[in-house]
Protein backbone atom coordinates (compact mmCIF):
# COMPACT_ATOMS: atom_id res chain seq x y z
CA UNK A 1 0.00 0.00 0.00
CA UNK A 2 1.21 3.25 -0.74
CA UNK A 3 1.99 5.52 2.07
CA UNK A 4 0.75 9.48 2.57
CA UNK A 5 4.87 10.05 3.38
CA UNK A 6 5.77 8.51 0.13
CA UNK A 7 3.88 10.59 -1.99
CA UNK A 8 4.56 13.81 -0.70
CA UNK A 9 8.40 12.41 -0.53
CA UNK A 10 8.21 12.14 -4.10
CA UNK A 11 6.35 15.29 -4.96
CA UNK A 12 8.69 17.16 -3.40
CA UNK A 13 11.19 15.22 -5.25
CA UNK A 14 9.45 16.21 -8.21
CA UNK A 15 8.76 19.79 -7.43
CA UNK A 16 12.55 19.76 -6.54
CA UNK A 17 13.94 18.28 -9.61
CA UNK A 18 11.22 20.71 -12.09
CA UNK A 19 13.99 23.87 -11.64
CA UNK A 20 16.41 21.92 -12.77
CA UNK A 21 14.67 20.60 -15.65
CA UNK A 22 13.69 23.57 -16.99
CA UNK A 23 17.19 25.22 -16.17
CA UNK A 24 18.39 22.66 -19.14
CA UNK A 25 16.37 22.67 -21.58
CA UNK A 26 16.05 26.92 -21.48
CA UNK A 27 19.84 26.58 -21.84
CA UNK A 28 19.78 24.19 -24.26
CA UNK A 29 17.13 26.43 -26.41
CA UNK A 30 19.87 29.73 -26.01
CA UNK A 31 22.82 27.86 -26.92
CA UNK A 32 21.40 26.39 -29.75
CA UNK A 33 19.24 29.34 -31.33
CA UNK A 34 21.90 32.05 -30.47
CA UNK A 35 24.53 29.86 -32.16
CA UNK A 36 22.06 29.36 -34.97
CA UNK A 37 21.64 33.34 -35.23
CA UNK A 38 25.65 34.28 -35.17
CA UNK A 39 26.31 31.41 -37.91
CA UNK A 40 23.53 33.12 -40.33
CA UNK A 41 25.70 36.21 -40.16
CA UNK A 42 28.69 34.31 -41.33
CA UNK A 43 27.85 32.14 -44.43
CA UNK A 44 30.07 33.69 -47.31
CA UNK A 45 27.79 32.04 -49.71
CA UNK A 46 25.55 34.36 -49.59
CA UNK A 47 24.76 37.42 -50.46
CA UNK A 48 23.46 39.90 -48.28
CA UNK A 49 20.23 39.97 -49.11
CA UNK A 50 20.16 36.03 -48.37
CA UNK A 51 21.63 36.26 -45.40
CA UNK A 52 19.47 39.03 -43.70
CA UNK A 53 16.67 37.00 -45.17
CA UNK A 54 18.37 33.83 -42.76
CA UNK A 55 18.84 35.98 -39.82
CA UNK A 56 15.18 37.02 -39.66
CA UNK A 57 14.04 33.68 -39.96
CA UNK A 58 16.26 32.52 -37.19
CA UNK A 59 15.44 35.77 -35.10
CA UNK A 60 11.48 35.72 -35.38
CA UNK A 61 11.95 31.60 -34.62
CA UNK A 62 14.27 32.66 -31.38
CA UNK A 63 12.65 36.08 -30.35
CA UNK A 64 9.09 37.32 -29.80
CA UNK A 65 9.42 40.47 -31.21
CA UNK A 66 6.05 41.79 -31.24
CA UNK A 67 6.28 40.80 -27.34
CA UNK A 68 8.66 43.27 -27.16
CA UNK A 69 7.43 45.73 -29.58
CA UNK A 70 4.80 46.13 -27.78
CA UNK A 71 6.30 45.98 -23.88
CA UNK A 72 8.46 49.15 -25.29
CA UNK A 73 5.51 51.07 -25.25
CA UNK A 74 4.31 50.05 -21.78
CA UNK A 75 1.03 51.64 -20.99
CA UNK A 76 0.30 52.56 -24.64
CA UNK A 77 -0.05 49.33 -26.20
CA UNK A 78 -3.77 49.45 -24.94
CA UNK A 79 -4.01 52.94 -26.70
CA UNK A 80 -3.22 52.74 -30.02
CA UNK A 81 -5.86 51.85 -32.67
CA UNK A 82 -5.76 49.00 -34.38
CA UNK A 83 -4.64 50.07 -37.25
CA UNK A 84 -1.97 52.07 -35.26
CA UNK A 85 -0.70 49.40 -33.74
CA UNK A 86 0.14 47.12 -37.15
CA UNK A 87 1.77 49.84 -38.42
CA UNK A 88 3.79 50.31 -35.23
CA UNK A 89 4.87 46.90 -34.75
CA UNK A 90 6.00 46.41 -39.11
CA UNK A 91 8.09 49.57 -38.10
CA UNK A 92 9.84 48.25 -34.88
CA UNK A 93 9.88 44.95 -36.67
CA UNK A 94 12.72 46.44 -39.00
CA UNK A 95 14.31 48.69 -36.94
CA UNK A 96 14.40 45.80 -34.31
CA UNK A 97 16.02 43.52 -36.47
CA UNK A 98 18.14 46.17 -38.27
CA UNK A 99 19.52 46.72 -34.22
CA UNK A 100 20.32 43.19 -33.79
CA UNK A 101 22.26 43.01 -37.19
CA UNK A 102 23.55 45.43 -36.29
CA UNK A 103 25.44 44.56 -32.82
CA UNK A 104 25.62 41.25 -33.91
CA UNK A 105 27.56 41.68 -37.08
CA UNK A 106 30.60 41.61 -34.62
CA UNK A 107 29.91 38.72 -33.10
CA UNK A 108 29.06 36.93 -36.36
CA UNK A 109 29.67 33.28 -36.44
CA UNK A 110 31.46 33.34 -32.98
CA UNK A 111 30.76 30.75 -30.45
CA UNK A 112 27.90 31.11 -27.29
CA UNK A 113 28.75 29.47 -24.35
CA UNK A 114 26.23 28.76 -21.95
CA UNK A 115 27.56 30.24 -18.20
CA UNK A 116 24.68 29.22 -15.98
CA UNK A 117 21.12 29.72 -15.64
CA UNK A 118 18.89 31.28 -13.30
CA UNK A 119 14.80 30.28 -12.91
CA UNK A 120 12.64 32.94 -11.70
CA UNK A 121 9.58 30.94 -12.14
CA UNK A 122 8.54 27.69 -14.03
CA UNK A 123 7.93 30.43 -16.85
CA UNK A 124 10.62 32.61 -16.85
CA UNK A 125 14.40 31.71 -17.14
CA UNK A 126 17.59 34.11 -17.57
CA UNK A 127 20.04 32.42 -18.87
CA UNK A 128 23.87 33.78 -18.91
CA UNK A 129 26.24 33.51 -21.70
CA UNK A 130 29.47 33.93 -23.31
CA UNK A 131 30.39 35.39 -26.32
CA UNK A 132 34.45 35.50 -27.23
CA UNK A 133 34.99 38.19 -30.35
CA UNK A 134 37.27 37.46 -33.15
CA UNK A 135 39.62 39.81 -31.04
CA UNK A 136 39.49 37.99 -27.72
CA UNK A 137 37.67 40.51 -25.78
CA UNK A 138 34.71 38.59 -23.87
CA UNK A 139 30.90 39.60 -24.00
CA UNK A 140 29.07 38.87 -21.01
CA UNK A 141 24.99 37.96 -22.90
CA UNK A 142 22.39 37.55 -20.14
CA UNK A 143 18.94 36.04 -22.17
CA UNK A 144 15.45 36.49 -20.55
CA UNK A 145 13.74 33.21 -21.91
CA UNK A 146 10.12 33.12 -21.31
CA UNK A 147 8.22 29.33 -21.90
CA UNK A 148 4.68 29.76 -22.50
CA UNK A 149 3.01 26.36 -23.22
CA UNK A 150 6.30 24.84 -23.50
CA UNK A 151 7.28 27.75 -26.61
CA UNK A 152 10.60 29.37 -25.55
CA UNK A 153 11.19 32.82 -26.90
CA UNK A 154 13.44 35.27 -25.64
CA UNK A 155 12.17 39.05 -24.68
CA UNK A 156 15.21 40.39 -23.56
CA UNK A 157 18.44 40.58 -23.60
CA UNK A 158 21.25 42.22 -20.69
CA UNK A 159 24.59 42.84 -20.87
CA UNK A 160 26.76 43.20 -18.07
CA UNK A 161 28.81 46.88 -17.84
CA UNK A 162 30.59 46.60 -14.70
CA UNK A 163 27.95 45.08 -12.47
CA UNK A 164 25.78 47.17 -14.50
CA UNK A 165 23.08 45.05 -15.66
CA UNK A 166 21.68 46.56 -19.09
CA UNK A 167 18.35 45.08 -20.38
CA UNK A 168 17.59 46.20 -23.59
CA UNK A 169 14.21 46.33 -23.82
CA UNK A 170 13.55 48.31 -20.54
CA UNK A 171 16.13 50.78 -21.88
CA UNK A 172 14.32 51.12 -25.02
CA UNK A 173 11.01 51.50 -23.10
CA UNK A 174 12.32 54.07 -21.16
CA UNK A 175 13.12 56.24 -24.26
CA UNK A 176 9.92 55.25 -26.34
CA UNK A 177 8.28 55.97 -23.39
CA UNK A 178 9.18 59.53 -22.80
CA UNK A 179 9.10 60.01 -26.79
CA UNK A 180 5.75 59.26 -26.74
CA UNK A 181 4.96 61.35 -23.51
CA UNK A 182 6.16 64.21 -24.75
CA UNK A 183 4.22 63.82 -28.42
CA UNK A 184 0.73 63.47 -27.02
CA UNK A 185 1.34 59.94 -27.68
CA UNK A 186 1.53 60.17 -30.94
CA UNK A 187 2.33 56.68 -33.22
CA UNK A 188 3.19 59.20 -36.13
CA UNK A 189 5.53 61.07 -34.01
CA UNK A 190 7.37 57.75 -32.40
CA UNK A 191 6.83 55.76 -36.60
CA UNK A 192 8.75 58.66 -37.66
CA UNK A 193 11.71 58.72 -34.92
CA UNK A 194 12.06 55.12 -35.65
CA UNK A 195 11.91 54.65 -39.32
CA UNK A 196 14.77 57.34 -38.85
CA UNK A 197 17.14 55.16 -36.44
CA UNK A 198 16.62 52.29 -38.77
CA UNK A 199 17.91 54.47 -41.93
CA UNK A 200 20.80 55.50 -39.66
CA UNK A 201 21.91 51.98 -39.19
CA UNK A 202 21.01 50.53 -42.58
CA UNK A 203 23.60 53.83 -43.64
CA UNK A 204 26.39 52.29 -41.29
CA UNK A 205 25.60 49.05 -42.19
CA UNK A 206 29.75 47.42 -42.34
CA UNK A 207 30.54 46.92 -46.42
CA UNK A 208 30.96 42.84 -46.07
CA UNK A 209 27.11 43.13 -44.45
CA UNK A 210 25.17 45.01 -47.17
CA UNK B 1 1.67 46.84 -15.57
CA UNK B 2 0.52 47.61 -12.39
CA UNK B 3 4.33 47.48 -10.89
CA UNK B 4 5.55 49.89 -13.61
CA UNK B 5 2.50 52.04 -12.97
CA UNK B 6 3.59 51.80 -8.98
CA UNK B 7 6.96 52.97 -10.30
CA UNK B 8 5.76 55.73 -11.89
CA UNK B 9 4.06 57.29 -8.98
CA UNK B 10 7.15 56.36 -6.51
CA UNK B 11 8.84 59.65 -5.86
CA UNK B 12 12.16 58.79 -5.30
CA UNK B 13 13.33 54.99 -6.43
CA UNK B 14 16.18 53.22 -7.97
CA UNK B 15 13.71 50.92 -9.52
CA UNK B 16 14.77 49.38 -13.52
CA UNK B 17 12.28 52.08 -15.00
CA UNK B 18 12.63 55.48 -13.20
CA UNK B 19 15.58 57.93 -12.02
CA UNK B 20 13.55 60.74 -9.90
CA UNK B 21 14.16 63.92 -12.28
CA UNK B 22 11.68 66.80 -10.70
CA UNK B 23 13.75 69.27 -12.68
CA UNK B 24 13.24 68.01 -16.03
CA UNK B 25 12.18 71.24 -17.83
CA UNK B 26 15.72 72.88 -16.60
CA UNK B 27 17.77 69.84 -16.93
CA UNK B 28 16.91 69.12 -20.23
CA UNK B 29 17.77 72.97 -21.24
CA UNK B 30 21.36 72.20 -19.57
CA UNK B 31 21.82 69.26 -21.58
CA UNK B 32 21.09 71.10 -24.66
CA UNK B 33 23.42 73.85 -23.75
CA UNK B 34 26.35 71.06 -23.05
CA UNK B 35 25.32 69.32 -26.27
CA UNK B 36 26.06 72.97 -27.85
CA UNK B 37 29.19 73.33 -25.71
CA UNK B 38 30.72 69.96 -26.48
CA UNK B 39 29.97 70.13 -30.30
CA UNK B 40 31.28 73.57 -31.05
CA UNK B 41 34.45 73.01 -28.61
CA UNK B 42 35.10 69.98 -26.40
CA UNK B 43 34.26 67.27 -29.35
CA UNK B 44 36.41 68.89 -31.91
CA UNK B 45 38.92 69.70 -29.26
CA UNK B 46 38.83 65.97 -28.15
CA UNK B 47 39.13 64.56 -31.77
CA UNK B 48 41.97 66.96 -32.52
CA UNK B 49 43.95 65.68 -29.42
CA UNK B 50 43.34 62.24 -30.34
CA UNK B 51 44.76 63.07 -33.74
CA UNK B 52 48.11 64.92 -33.03
CA UNK B 53 48.43 61.75 -30.18
CA UNK B 54 49.34 58.27 -29.89
CA UNK B 55 48.19 55.82 -27.22
CA UNK B 56 50.43 55.77 -24.87
CA UNK B 57 50.94 59.15 -24.87
CA UNK B 58 47.07 59.66 -24.13
CA UNK B 59 47.42 56.60 -21.34
CA UNK B 60 50.97 58.52 -19.94
CA UNK B 61 48.34 61.73 -19.73
CA UNK B 62 45.22 60.13 -18.32
CA UNK B 63 47.89 58.51 -15.69
CA UNK B 64 49.41 61.56 -14.98
CA UNK B 65 45.86 63.14 -14.19
CA UNK B 66 44.38 60.08 -12.29
CA UNK B 67 47.49 60.17 -10.16
CA UNK B 68 47.31 63.65 -9.18
CA UNK B 69 43.70 62.65 -7.70
CA UNK B 70 44.58 59.78 -5.32
CA UNK B 71 44.98 61.71 -2.70
CA UNK B 72 40.81 62.43 -3.26
CA UNK B 73 40.65 58.41 -3.27
CA UNK B 74 43.04 57.10 -0.48
CA UNK B 75 40.62 59.71 1.73
CA UNK B 76 37.68 58.18 0.59
CA UNK B 77 38.65 54.79 0.88
CA UNK B 78 39.43 55.89 4.58
CA UNK B 79 36.20 56.98 5.08
CA UNK B 80 34.29 54.15 3.54
CA UNK B 81 36.15 51.57 5.55
CA UNK B 82 38.09 50.31 3.17
CA UNK B 83 41.70 49.67 4.63
CA UNK B 84 42.53 47.28 1.66
CA UNK B 85 41.81 49.75 -0.60
CA UNK B 86 43.35 52.45 1.01
CA UNK B 87 46.75 50.47 1.14
CA UNK B 88 46.53 49.73 -2.40
CA UNK B 89 46.02 53.72 -3.33
CA UNK B 90 48.61 55.08 -0.85
CA UNK B 91 51.21 52.37 -2.48
CA UNK B 92 50.14 53.50 -6.10
CA UNK B 93 50.64 56.62 -5.47
CA UNK B 94 53.89 56.80 -3.69
CA UNK B 95 55.33 54.68 -6.15
CA UNK B 96 53.60 55.80 -9.34
CA UNK B 97 54.79 59.44 -7.98
CA UNK B 98 58.52 57.95 -7.74
CA UNK B 99 59.33 55.10 -9.97
CA UNK B 100 56.63 56.20 -12.60
CA UNK B 101 57.95 59.85 -12.90
CA UNK B 102 55.32 62.64 -11.29
CA UNK B 103 52.66 59.35 -12.28
CA UNK B 104 53.29 59.61 -16.22
CA UNK B 105 54.17 55.32 -15.73
CA UNK B 106 51.84 53.07 -14.38
CA UNK B 107 54.29 51.16 -12.25
CA UNK B 108 51.91 50.18 -9.89
CA UNK B 109 49.44 48.36 -12.39
CA UNK B 110 52.09 46.39 -13.89
CA UNK B 111 52.97 44.77 -10.49
CA UNK B 112 49.37 44.30 -9.96
CA UNK B 113 48.89 46.57 -7.44
CA UNK B 114 44.69 47.39 -8.04
CA UNK B 115 43.49 50.79 -8.78
CA UNK B 116 40.16 51.94 -6.86
CA UNK B 117 38.22 55.04 -8.15
CA UNK B 118 36.35 56.41 -4.97
CA UNK B 119 34.89 60.09 -4.29
CA UNK B 120 32.94 61.41 -2.30
CA UNK B 121 29.33 61.28 -4.11
CA UNK B 122 30.30 57.17 -3.62
CA UNK B 123 31.38 57.80 -0.21
CA UNK B 124 28.06 59.24 0.84
CA UNK B 125 26.14 56.70 -1.19
CA UNK B 126 28.37 53.82 0.89
CA UNK B 127 26.96 55.81 4.02
CA UNK B 128 23.09 55.45 2.75
CA UNK B 129 22.93 58.83 1.65
CA UNK B 130 20.23 58.23 -1.54
CA UNK B 131 20.61 60.32 -5.10
CA UNK B 132 18.56 63.28 -4.54
CA UNK B 133 17.10 64.49 -7.57
CA UNK B 134 18.72 63.79 -11.19
CA UNK B 135 20.72 67.27 -12.38
CA UNK B 136 22.49 68.21 -14.89
CA UNK B 137 25.38 70.25 -14.58
CA UNK B 138 26.21 72.63 -17.24
CA UNK B 139 29.45 71.68 -18.88
CA UNK B 140 30.39 69.03 -15.90
CA UNK B 141 27.29 66.82 -17.40
CA UNK B 142 25.57 64.47 -15.15
CA UNK B 143 24.79 64.74 -11.83
CA UNK B 144 22.43 64.29 -8.72
CA UNK B 145 22.29 65.57 -5.47
CA UNK B 146 24.18 63.95 -3.52
CA UNK B 147 27.29 63.59 -6.25
CA UNK B 148 27.15 67.49 -6.81
CA UNK B 149 27.42 67.77 -3.55
CA UNK B 150 30.48 65.45 -3.01
CA UNK B 151 32.23 67.70 -5.72
CA UNK B 152 32.83 70.03 -3.54
CA UNK B 153 34.21 67.51 -0.90
CA UNK B 154 36.73 66.25 -3.58
CA UNK B 155 37.93 69.66 -4.55
CA UNK B 156 38.74 70.24 -0.84
CA UNK B 157 40.37 66.67 -0.38
CA UNK B 158 43.38 67.58 -2.85
CA UNK B 159 45.97 69.41 -1.72
CA UNK B 160 46.58 70.90 -4.77
CA UNK B 161 43.80 72.82 -4.93
CA UNK B 162 45.10 74.85 -1.96
CA UNK B 163 48.46 74.53 -1.96
CA UNK B 164 51.07 77.39 -2.92
CA UNK B 165 53.98 77.41 -4.75
CA UNK B 166 55.00 78.70 -8.39
CA UNK B 167 52.84 79.14 -10.90
CA UNK B 168 50.33 77.06 -8.85
CA UNK B 169 47.47 78.95 -10.77
CA UNK B 170 48.59 78.17 -13.75
CA UNK B 171 49.15 74.47 -12.74
CA UNK B 172 45.31 73.95 -11.48
CA UNK B 173 44.25 75.44 -15.37
CA UNK B 174 46.66 73.61 -17.22
CA UNK B 175 45.81 70.58 -15.38
CA UNK B 176 42.08 71.20 -15.56
CA UNK B 177 41.65 71.78 -19.16
CA UNK B 178 43.89 68.85 -20.03
CA UNK B 179 41.54 66.80 -17.83
CA UNK B 180 38.55 67.88 -19.44
CA UNK B 181 40.43 67.14 -22.89
CA UNK B 182 41.34 63.84 -22.28
CA UNK B 183 38.11 62.69 -20.02
CA UNK B 184 35.99 63.73 -23.50
CA UNK B 185 38.78 61.98 -25.96
CA UNK B 186 37.85 58.53 -23.84
CA UNK B 187 34.30 59.52 -24.25
CA UNK B 188 34.11 59.95 -28.23
CA UNK B 189 32.78 56.46 -28.97
CA UNK B 190 30.77 56.23 -25.56
CA UNK B 191 28.82 59.63 -26.50
CA UNK B 192 28.47 58.49 -30.60
CA UNK B 193 26.80 55.55 -29.00
CA UNK B 194 24.62 57.87 -26.65
CA UNK B 195 23.57 59.98 -29.78
CA UNK B 196 22.55 57.24 -31.36
CA UNK B 197 20.06 56.66 -29.21
CA UNK B 198 16.40 57.37 -29.83
CA UNK B 199 16.07 59.77 -26.72
CA UNK B 200 19.56 60.26 -25.31
CA UNK B 201 18.42 62.33 -22.27
CA UNK B 202 16.81 59.56 -21.13
CA UNK B 203 19.36 57.33 -21.61
CA UNK B 204 22.30 59.60 -20.13
CA UNK B 205 20.13 59.94 -17.36
CA UNK B 206 19.50 56.08 -16.67
CA UNK B 207 23.06 55.11 -17.87
CA UNK B 208 24.47 57.44 -15.15
CA UNK B 209 22.54 56.74 -12.17
CA UNK B 210 22.92 53.12 -12.80
CA UNK B 211 26.80 53.48 -13.28
CA UNK B 212 26.79 55.44 -10.16
CA UNK B 213 25.00 52.81 -8.40
CA UNK B 214 27.61 50.26 -9.83
CA UNK B 215 29.86 52.13 -8.62
CA UNK B 216 28.98 52.80 -5.09
CA UNK B 217 28.43 48.46 -5.31
CA UNK B 218 32.50 48.90 -6.27
CA UNK B 219 31.19 47.24 -9.59
CA UNK B 220 29.46 44.30 -8.05
CA UNK B 221 26.55 42.13 -9.35
CA UNK B 222 23.16 43.29 -7.31
CA UNK B 223 22.58 40.25 -4.59
CA UNK B 224 19.47 39.85 -6.63
CA UNK B 225 19.35 41.48 -10.29
CA UNK B 226 16.30 39.62 -11.39
CA UNK B 227 14.13 40.47 -8.86
CA UNK B 228 13.14 43.72 -10.11
CA UNK B 229 12.38 42.74 -13.39
CA UNK B 230 9.14 43.84 -14.86
CA UNK B 231 6.65 42.00 -16.42
CA UNK B 232 5.94 40.62 -19.86
CA UNK B 233 3.04 39.29 -19.49
CA UNK B 234 0.44 41.65 -20.93
CA UNK B 235 2.87 42.25 -23.87
CA UNK B 236 3.46 38.66 -25.41
CA UNK B 237 2.35 36.01 -27.43
CA UNK B 238 -1.15 37.08 -27.94
CA UNK B 239 -2.93 33.87 -26.42
CA UNK B 240 -5.04 34.88 -23.33
CA UNK B 241 -5.31 31.70 -22.50
CA UNK B 242 -1.84 30.64 -21.98
CA UNK B 243 -0.71 33.98 -20.21
CA UNK B 244 -2.83 33.64 -17.01
CA UNK B 245 -0.48 35.05 -13.95
CA UNK B 246 1.50 32.48 -11.72
CA UNK B 247 0.12 33.51 -8.70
Amino acid sequence: MTSPKWILSAAMLAMSAMPAFADTQTEEYVRSNANDVLASLNEPGLNGDERRAKFQTYMDEFTNLDAVAKFVIGKYAKRFSEEEMDAYLTTFRTYALAVYEFYFHEYRGRDVKVTGSTDRNARDSIVDTEIVRADGQELEVRWRVLNRGGKYQVVDVALNAEGNLIWLAIEQQAQFLSILDQNNGSVDALIAKIESMTDDLVAQRPEEAS
Amino acid sequence: MIALSACATTAEDTSPTTVYDPLEGWNRGVYAFNEGVDKAILEPTAKGYRAVTNEPMRGGVSNFLTNLNQPVVFANTVLQGKPIAAVDTAARFVLNTTVGVAGVFDVATMIDIPEHREDFGQTLGVWGVPNGPYLMLPIAGPSNLRDAAGLGVNAALNPLNYAEFEGDTEFRIATGVLGAVSARESLIESIDVLRDQPEPYIALRRNYTQQRAAAIRDGREQEDPFKDLPDFDDYDFGDEDEFESQE
